[in-house]
């Protein structure tokens, strides 16, 4: 009856859940390239403090001209710098979450398609090499949800940043760390290893 | 084989197991094998399962027995030293359960909230598993270690078996989890002892109890707000703690006590804080269950504010008014005060919407104490030859503490034996076939909008994974979710996430509820085009700051991937962003309910508001009408709104903002609604301070307070226009001169450079409101910081009227409610009374239906449902209004009609022109130009029937009546006496309209020149100045109406006027020592001029010119100048009145010699009410025969000799 629909549905499953471990390693590996620079901004702001606080006609370094200009200006040069290169990061995730998008809601679309001869309680059968449809789906939902709400949330704490307001850029550090959610990551690594048997017995 | 065995305590090593140590020969002859289960039955009815074993030591004689599963009511103190009889073990069959129903018992109330219903079940069916239960039985788990510590076993195998075994296939639903701590109190109060001769005050209360707390959807059907509280009123001992304890357990409810002196701390603010901890651990409890706060001795707590020596106590008095009033209608909880000494609560209390009802639980009767011994002795053995009943007899004046010392003391070896009552708890909702109960939703669940159902659920909707699915609450509320099977594949549950629902969902309402399938619905979601939002965003600050396309652009993000409906609330506060909530406002342009939003969505954010913003507007918006209130509204809003909504235009004219006003109006007017509901219309925000909770503890703090509530006020008006509201202002800002310390005096001064310091930029106005406006500092009072003072008056016949349509809205009148001749018959109640008389009357109609055994308990809009006049008639009698609640001169008396006075045909007539008249006919007044009488005196020798006759007055004018008799009046203390009677006619005035009777007036007050030898200093005099003082501000025995707004000026001006008159009496009685010729001749003067008292002392000096032009001699001109001006006086006062042709004024002038100007008026007065006497209410003109008629029964005031004394006197001081 409806045995090759599930098939066929196991099989985009499966693909998905490759991609899935795929987009995982690059969603890890462009974090981790952002560590240095939100460190480097938190360093970055903590100068331009030390800046501001100190009086540079008392020091003997009064005699250079300007000084106190000139420093500020490199200093939020090299702001922009590290906020552009974040930028370009928080884009390369935002790249991550646009394909798992698109293959969470090709498998979606495909269970739309099919759900007439998907009874709900073909859904929920489980065994023991395959969890249910209705879990992995699920799985799936959830995966797509947490890389959306944390580009959301990453994306949002970059805008909020200004050069001007040195306390908010000196918290980002802090709060960019804040947003790691090592909860979900671990929900998201246990969903792949629950189908690592379903994605091995093609 | 021995007969009984002895119990022993079990073994250490055997706790637990539910093993039952047995000799092998008992084992045998009962047929029992190796762990098979046995019911032991102790001699009370107890009972205990267990598995049977044998004794190590193989012993017959002995018993050990392990309590894991036993009946609640066995003790294990009560196994000591037993012997039982073997009958009393019995093999017990235990098939498996298939499925079982248990009460999971808890430690700790926050793992109940931490903890999903589910997570119990698991536990627990772990817990159980291998066990054997039985039906009703307590299975305790605590030695397991974890957080469950007992299992109440409801029913094995749905009812089908009494007993069974637990297998790792049974299905295990937890019906409830309760801590262990509740569970215990139901139970020990399960065993109070139960109340006799209560019957009535108990059903009163009940009633007021739990028709709210356990029916909370037919009440709120009926448009009744929950009752706030109830104080019970009653000797020492008559059982009001006892009473509200059984009643507590009756309704369910946890009860929280506080007892008034544990409250009170040293520490400056530490009883305020102790106060603010009870109304929080009692809102705490009401999450979970209803509450009620019971708060005894509550006289200790609330002294009366204007008698109380400190401010200390005062602020008390004023935090607890607050906290009364902050209880949202949203939750259940009920103040109970209990106090023997009710005058003296502060006033403030005992109005309805604090103490909605006073119950009065007085000494027992009789009967009553028939019943409480009856009571009190079932547990005592007592010999047919005592007859309760002529105890009863013997025990007059005797309480029910005294009848329980009695017994108690009768029956020394008495056991009291405490009877378990098991009270019959309604079942609200007869179960349905197919329905499921909602479950809170799974923490990793929560903002995925997901909606977990059972897969046969599922299949039944036609519902596919993830398609979405309308769940519409009973309220009316719905939330749009995703279907998604149940990890447990189980078909009883349901989890909703409230991601997309509608505002007015509660996920309390959540909490327990089952839901029929047929609430489920799946809705055809097409992708959305087009979506209009609104967004709530966290802080004012990011609204400012970001722009409303970056704000559309965030909000796009957050919603793509979920369904939205419209009109309701989106929550994304999950997200961690600043947006925290998106409310929909209209789907593909309102051709769409419901869609689902992809990035492909055209999104409009429609505007951006605070979370705050909104959520104030959200609960204003349900604010309750206000009715009768338009004039003092719209003249606070006229000085709200204009400079607050066109700052541009006020400023143009030149207009500097008005800064305040001050709302200054008796108890229960509804101050705090008008002000709330006008900021409503303003859409301005509200910044509420309450008086007591800006003072603190350390020195400094209270000042640091208020700056933060005007900081606070100050960041809001930067948003939208606001308005900062000081409700209770007199415990804030105390008189300078009267209070007592330092740290008050800092505080008003502070209030004062706070409101000097809100520059004209600043769009905030100050709202102050008090019912003591005598009591605030005078510095406060003056323009430029409280600009207006708006007196919200007693409500008239009209606005009574505007107010009932108002609170009876929502309530389903039957037609034959009249709600007029409601308002006609409640003179003198206040806005809050009327609102509780309403609920009372709602609350008489359910209580009539349910009792009326209809069948259906929690249904009350049926066909018999409706609330009749019968029901407005029986709460009038439950609910007198607030004002004359513990007041100076309140007397009760029964309604008097005018048939029960025999004879007196013309006094009774006479009384009726000056009481009834005025207010069954206004118009004839109007048209005749009659002004009513101000006061009317009685006087007849002993047993004339005054009294009755000013009863039947009152009764019949439906007045309130205040009486106050010369005992009353005089006490040891300078000034007392004067100042209760100012407070009497303050009181009378509150609640006008109505009646003071001042009993053996002569007592009260002296003649001032009785043998000259009156002394100005003496205290008979000062009260007979502070008499005539009222008497010229109001009129005695008055029947004066307080309207607001434009009847308030109108009624200003008919004062003014009438006080110029009285001017003349004033004269009479003050000046007339000295010369009573420059009286009349004044008059005569003034009467000319047509002007007031201030020309008094021009016609003084040009009668005393006359006087000396003349010289001594002068008493037949006199004549001729009296005559002249007593026609001048007559015409003055005839000027309105339409007089018939044939009416002479100059005949009438050279008749009325020796009247003084206040009698010609009297005169008139009287003609005219003889004319509407005579020739019905309809006349049109007054004809000379009246005036004749009035005159012959008319003496002047003032003899021909006390002239002659005056101007014997007269001679004096000029010679």
């Amino acid at each position: 009856m409806s045995q090759p629909v599930v098939l066929q549905l196991h099989q985009e499953l499966r693909k998905c859940f490759q991609s899935l471990k795929a987009n995982q390693m690059v969603w890890k590996g462009v974090l981790e390239e952002c560590t240095p620079l939100v460190s480097s901004l938190g360093n970055l702001a903590e100068q331009l403090r030390a800046l501001k606080s100190v009086e540079i006609a008392n020091t003997p370094l009064s005699t250079f001209p300007n000084l106190p200009e000139r420093l500020q200006y490199k200093l939020l040069n090299a702001v922009d710098t590290v906020l552009g290169e974040l930028s370009d990061k928080v884009d390369a995730l935002g790249l991550v979450r646009d394909s798992v998008c698109k293959q969470v809601s090709a498998v979606f679309q495909m269970y739309e398609q099919n759900s007439d001869v998907l009874p709900i309680s073909t859904c929920v059968a489980r065994c023991a090499l395959s969890p249910s449809i209705a879990d992995m789906l699920e799985w799936l939902q959830d995966t797509e949800r947490y890389y959306r709400i944390q580009y959301i949330q990453r994306k949002n704490l970059l805008q909020l940043l200004k050069p001007d307001d040195l306390t908010l850029i000196e918290t980002a550090p802090k709060r960019w760390t804040s947003l790691d959610s090592p909860r979900e990551e671990e929900r998201m690594t246990d969903a792949l290893l629950q189908v690592s048997f379903f994605m091995e017995s093609d | 084989m021995p007969q009984d065995v002895a119990v022993l305590p079990p073994e250490r090593s055997d706790l637990g197991t539910q093993r039952c140590r047995l000799g092998p020969a008992v084992m045998e002859d009962l047929g029992l094998r190796l762990g098979s289960p046995v019911l032991v039955t102790l001699p009370g009815g107890a009972s205990c399962l267990c598995t049977a074993w044998p004794r190590p030591d193989l012993a017959d004689a002995y018993l050990q027995l392990d309590l894991t599963c036993c009946s609640p009511d066995l003790h294990p103190e009560a196994l000591r030293g037993l012997r039982l009889g073997v009958e009393r073990l019995r093999a017990l069959s235990c098939p498996r359960v298939k499925r079982l129903r248990v009460t999971a018992l808890v430690q700790s109330g926050e793992y109940k909230r931490r903890t999903s219903a589910q997570a119990v079940g698991a536990l627990a069916a772990e817990l159980l598993t291998g066990l054997y239960v039985h039906e009703k039985h307590l299975v305790n788990m605590s030695h397991a270690g974890t957080p469950i510590r007992f299992l109440q076993v409801d029913s094995v195998n749905s009812g089908s078996h009494k007993a069974g075994r637990v297998t790792s296939e049974t299905r295990l639903d937890v019906v409830s989890v309760r801590t262990v701590e509740t569970h215990r109190r139901w139970a020990c109060e399960g065993s109070a002892v139960p109340l006799g001769g209560l019957e009535e005050v108990r059903a009163s209360l009940k009633e007021m109890l739990t028709l709210p707390l356990r029916y909370p959807i037919s009440t709120r059907r009926v448009g009744v707000a929950v009752g706030r509280g109830a104080l019970l009123v009653g000797p020492p001992g008559v059982g009001k703690t006892q009473l509200v304890r059984s009643v507590a357990r009756d309704a369910q409810a946890a009860l929280v006590t506080v007892s008034g002196p544990v409250v009170v701390g040293s520490r400056p603010g530490e009883s305020e804080e102790n106060l603010r901890a009870a109304f929080a651990r009692a809102s705490d409890a009401a999450r979970e269950e209803p509450c009620v706060l019971f708060i005894d001795e509550i006289d200790a707590l609330c002294p009366k504010r204007s008698s109380s020596t400190g401010a200390p106590e005062n602020r008390l008095v004023a935090q607890l008014l607050t906290l009364m009033d902050g209880i949202g209608s949203d939750e259940e909880f009920v103040i109970i005060g209990a106090t023997n000494r009710p005058d003296a609560l502060d006033p403030a209390l005992r109005r309805p919407g604090r103490f909605d009802r006073e119950i009065v639980v007085g000494v027992p009767t009789l009967q009553q104490r028939y019943r409480v011994l009856q009571c009190v002795c079932p547990g005592v053995p007592l010999s047919p030859s005592v007859d309760l009943y002529s105890v009863a007899e013997m025990t007059s004046g005797y309480v029910g503490a005294d009848l329980s010392a009695l017994s108690r003391e009768a029956a020394l070896q008495a056991i009291l034996h405490s009877t378990q009552v098991q009270v019959p708890v309604p079942v609200p909702v007869g179960a349905m076939p197919q329905d499921v109960a909602v479950l809170p939703p799974e923490r990793s669940d929560l903002g995925t909008q997901r909606c977990r159902l059972g897969p046969a659920v599922m299949e039944d909707l036609g519902l596919r994974l993830g398609s979405p699915v309308l769940v519409t609450l009973p309220g009316g509320a719905s939330c749009l979710c995703t279907a998604w099977p149940r990890p447990d594949l189980a078909d009883a549950y349901l989890q909703l996430d409230l991601t997309c629902c509608s505002p007015d969902l509660h996920p309390e309402a959540l909490r327990g509820l089952r839901l029929g399938v047929e609430r489920l619905r799946a809705l055809s979601c097409p992708r959305v085009k087009r979506l209009r939002v609104t967004a709530l965003v966290q802080s004012g600050e990011y609204k400012r700051r970001t722009s409303a396309q970056a704000v559309g652009a965030l909000a796009a993000e957050l919603l793509t991937g979920l369904y939205v409906h419209e009109k309701h609330l989106v929550n994304i506060s999950h997200a961690g962003t600043p947006i925290r909530f998106l409310q929909v406002d209209s789907v593909n342009s309102g051709s769409h309910k419901a869609g689902r939003v992809t990035s492909e969505t055209r999104l409009d954010v429609v505007s951006v508001r605070t979370v705050e913003t909104h959520r104030r507007w959200a609960c204003e918006g349900s604010a309750v009408p206000l009715g009768g209130l338009e004039e003092v509204r719209a003249s606070l809003k006229e000085m709200l709104t204009l400079p607050l909504r066109y700052p541009i235009s006020t400023r143009r004219v030149g207009v500097a903002v008005g800064r305040g006003a001050l709302l200054v109006g008796p108890p229960g007017v509804g101050k705090t609604q008008l002000v709330r509901s006008v900021a409503r219309d303003a859409q301005a925000a509200l910044v509420t301070v309450s008086g007591p909770v800006v003072v603190g503890s350390r020195p400094g703090e209270s000042e640091e307070n208020l700056r933060a509530a005007f900081a606070r006020a100050s960041d809001a008006a930067r948003e939208e226009p606001c308005v900062l509201f000081i409700d209770e202002i007199d415990a804030l800002c105390p008189k300078r001169s009267s209070s007592t310390g330092a740290p008050e005096n800092r505080l008003v001064a502070q209030l004062l450079t706070l409101m000097d310091g809100i520059g004209s930029d600043e769009e905030f106005v100050i709202i102050g409101a008090t019912n003591r406006p005598d009591a605030l500092d005078p510095a406060l009072r003056r323009p430029g910081r409280f600009d207006r003072e708006i007196v919200v008056g007693v409500p008239t016949l009209q606005q009574r009227y505007r107010v009932l349509q108002c609170v009876c809205r929502g309530v389903p009148l039957s037609p034959s409610v009249d709600l007029y001749s409601v308002a006609e018959m409640t003179s003198g109640y206040v806005g809050a009374d009327l609102s509780a008389l309403s609920r009372e009357a709602a609350l008489q109609a359910i209580l009539h239906s349910t009792q009326g055994g209809a069948g259906d308990s929690g249904q009350s809009g049926g066909e018999d449902g409706k609330v009749l006049m019968e029901h407005f008639v029986k709460a009038l009698r439950l609910v007198p209004p607030s004002c004359l609640r513990s007041s100076v001169g309140v007397a009760e008396f029964q309604p008097v009609s005018w048939e029960r006075i025999g004879g007196l045909e013309e006094v009774k007539l006479k009384l009726r022109q000056s009481v009834e008249w005025p207010m069954k006919y206004p118009e004839a007044f109007v048209r005749m130009g009659v002004c009513r009488a101000r006061g009317v005196l009685l006087y007849g020798p002993p047993g004339c029937a005054k009294t009755t006759l000013v009863k039947a007055a009152a009764s019949s004018s439906h007045c309130s009546f205040l009486t106050l008799s010369g005992a009353e009046l005089y006490s040891p203390y300078v000034g007392d006496s004067e100042r209760a009677l100012a407070q009497l006619f303050r009181q009378a005035r509150a609640c006008s309209p109505s009646v003071v009777f001042l009993d053996e007036i002569d007592s009260l007050v002296g003649c001032r020149d009785d043998g000259g030898s009156c002394r100005g200093s003496s205290v008979q005099a000062q009260v007979l100045s502070v008499l005539l003082n009222e008497l010229d501000g109001v009129g005695f025995k008055t029947a004066e109406r307080r309207g607001t707004g434009q009847s308030e000026r109108e009624n200003e001006r008919t004062r003014r006027d009438q006080r110029a008159r009285l001017a003349i009496l004033q004269l009479h009685t003050e000046k007339m020592p000295l010369n009573s010729d420059v009286c009349l001749e004044d008059l005569a003067t003034r009467t000319n001029l047509f002007s007031g008292a201030d020309l008094e002392n021009l016609c003084k000096e040009a009668a005393l010119l006359a006087l000396h032009e003349e010289g001594m001699s002068v008493s037949t001109v006199h004549q001729k100048h009296f005559q002249k001006a007593r026609l001048a006086i007559l015409q003055l006062h005839t000027e309105k009145m339409p007089l018939n042709s044939d009416v002479c004024l100059e005949d009438l002038a050279t008749q009325t010699n020796l009247f003084s100007g206040a009698d010609l008026e009297n005169l008139c007065k009287e003609a005219a009410l003889l004319a509407l006497h005579e020739e019905g209410m309809s006349v049109s003109t007054v004809h000379q025969k009246h005036f004749q008629k009035v005159l012959q029964n008319f003496q002047p005031s003032i003899s021909s000799q006390q002239l002659l004394q005056y101007q014997q006197l007269f001679k004096h001081n000029f010679s």
